[in-house]
């Protein structure tokens, strides 16, 4: 265990930092750190972009961060947005808002309602997403796996009632996992022990194990027992 | 040379493992990521692994997971190896490195050196070609010159250490682990080892 006392840094306002290992990360207003930072606990409170990467313990996002790396941690908690090339590996991401990682993502838990972008590798062991708007992974992989639409209140106040495109709804290549529960998703192929394929699902290839159950309302190209 | 892979569904059939501890497997870095190799299929890009690489480290990973937690198990599984050192007498004591391979390589070093772990993988190797017979002392040393050189320009991608034989010349190499080779008709492979299985055949009388 590092017992080193490292420094805090605090900022306010319109502020420019630098990076380096810091013990306490606070940022409010608007700013940037120039480089990599790292810190056992890092909250951002304003309009934040990061020079680097960020490795933290605990993570509090509120208002709007971009990352131009990767980010590292055990907890990841966002209310706002996300903007971060990637990788992002966290036992705990909970995000509420809107989250966009150019590279792979990974969590035992990841928990999101919002609008989620991921162009690579979504790896969780539970992953459940509630769409309030259009999202975008390329692959997920967990051992359960859940996406529907957050319940309509909550999205028809956005564009989402007045633009068609705006609605929730995910774009996928793959999705495996043990239990895949999905819904208003488009996928190639969707592989699992037990799947359920909810309304607004449109699915090229689903493969499953034990157990499959389709909506009415979803349409499947191709099925097979394996 | 096609290397040998196995589809990721083949291998879920064939191990009996689910997606989802694949998955976490992967997430606990217990797979190395350079074994998830991307193939474009008639289903859209499928993943493939090396047969052979994937097959034993799936079985060691069952049987060590009851008795120790994920990371443990990724601690000795990982390809980098760690900070140990252990002494030359420890090494003859607890019978890593055999006596006779010491002897002929290690004479030099006082007893109470002490060996870096690649040196002692280093050792580990070269000596299991001097027990089976394949190879001289004198040549070990070439071997464990070459290793000492070349073994980390590799960095962590896992390689193979051969050893091949043309008209009573030995020459030693190493190659990337999931590469193939051809060599000329009068040339004869006497051995290819698995650096990577020594290493964990190495963590497992270590730890």
């Amino acid at each position: 265990m590092e017992t080193a006392k490292y420094p805090d840094m605090r900022m306010q306002g319109i502020w420019n930092g630098g990076g380096g290992r810091y013990s306490a990360v606070e940022l409010d207003g608007v700013g940037k750190v120039a480089g990599d930072v790292e810190a056992d606990r890092f909250i951002s409170n304003g309009v934040a972009t990061i020079q680097g990467g960020l490795t933290a313990a605990v993570m509090q996002f509120n208002g709007r961060l971009k990352v131009e790396g990767g980010i590292a941690g055990q907890e990841l908690l966002l209310e706002g947005q996300l903007k971060a090339k990637g990788p992002l590996h966290a036992d705990r991401c909970k995000i509420n808002g809107a989250i966009s990682i150019e590279g792979d993502c990974s969590a035992e838990q990841f928990e999101a309602t919002g609008g989620i972008k991921i162009g690579g590798l979504l790896n969780g062991g539970q992953i459940s997403i509630m769409m309030q708007g259009p999202s975008k992974i390329k692959e997920i992989g967990g051992e359960q796996i859940e996406v529907q639409r957050a319940k309509r209140e909550l999205w028809s106040k956005l564009l989402g009632a007045a633009v068609p495109k705006w609605t929730p709804s995910l774009e996928a290549q793959h999705i495996e996992g043990d239990e895949v529960r999905i819904s208003y998703t488009n996928a190639e192929v969707v592989r699992g022990d037990r799947v359920f394929i909810g309304p607004g699902c449109r699915i090229g290839l689903v493969e499953y194990r034990t157990e499959l159950q389709i909506d009415p309302d979803a349409a499947i190209r191709e099925e097979k027992k394996l | 040379m096609e290397q040998d892979l196995i589809s990721k569904k083949d291998l879920l059939e064939l191990t009996g493992i689910s997606y989802g501890q694949l998955y976490r497997w992967k997430r606990k870095q217990l797979i190395p990521e350079q074994w998830f190799i991307r193939k474009s299929t008639f289903t859209g890009q499928e993943t493939f692994f090396p047969r052979q690489l994937i097959l034993s480290r799936i079985e060691k990973i069952v049987d060590r997971k009851e008795d120790f937690s994920l990371d443990e198990v990724a601690e000795m599984l990982s390809a980098t190896p760690y900070d140990y050192e252990i002494s030359k007498a420890a090494l003859i004591e607890r019978n890593i490195v055999s006596k006779e391979a010491l002897r002929y390589w290690a004479s030099k070093d006082a007893e109470d050196v002490v060996y870096p772990f690649d040196r002692i993988l280093f050792f580990g190797l070269a000596d299991r070609l001097l027990q089976t017979g394949d190879m001289s002392a004198d040549e070990g040393e070439m071997v464990l010159d070459m290793l000492s050189r070349d073994y980390r320009k590799w960095g962590d991608h896992p390689c193979d250490l051969l050893f091949i034989r043309k008209m009573g010349i030995s020459i030693a190499a190493l190659l990337p682990a999931d590469s193939g080779f051809y060599l000329d008709q009068g040339a004869k492979l006497v051995a290819r080892i698995s650096i990577q299985a020594e290493v964990e055949q190495l963590k497992g009388k270590l730890f």
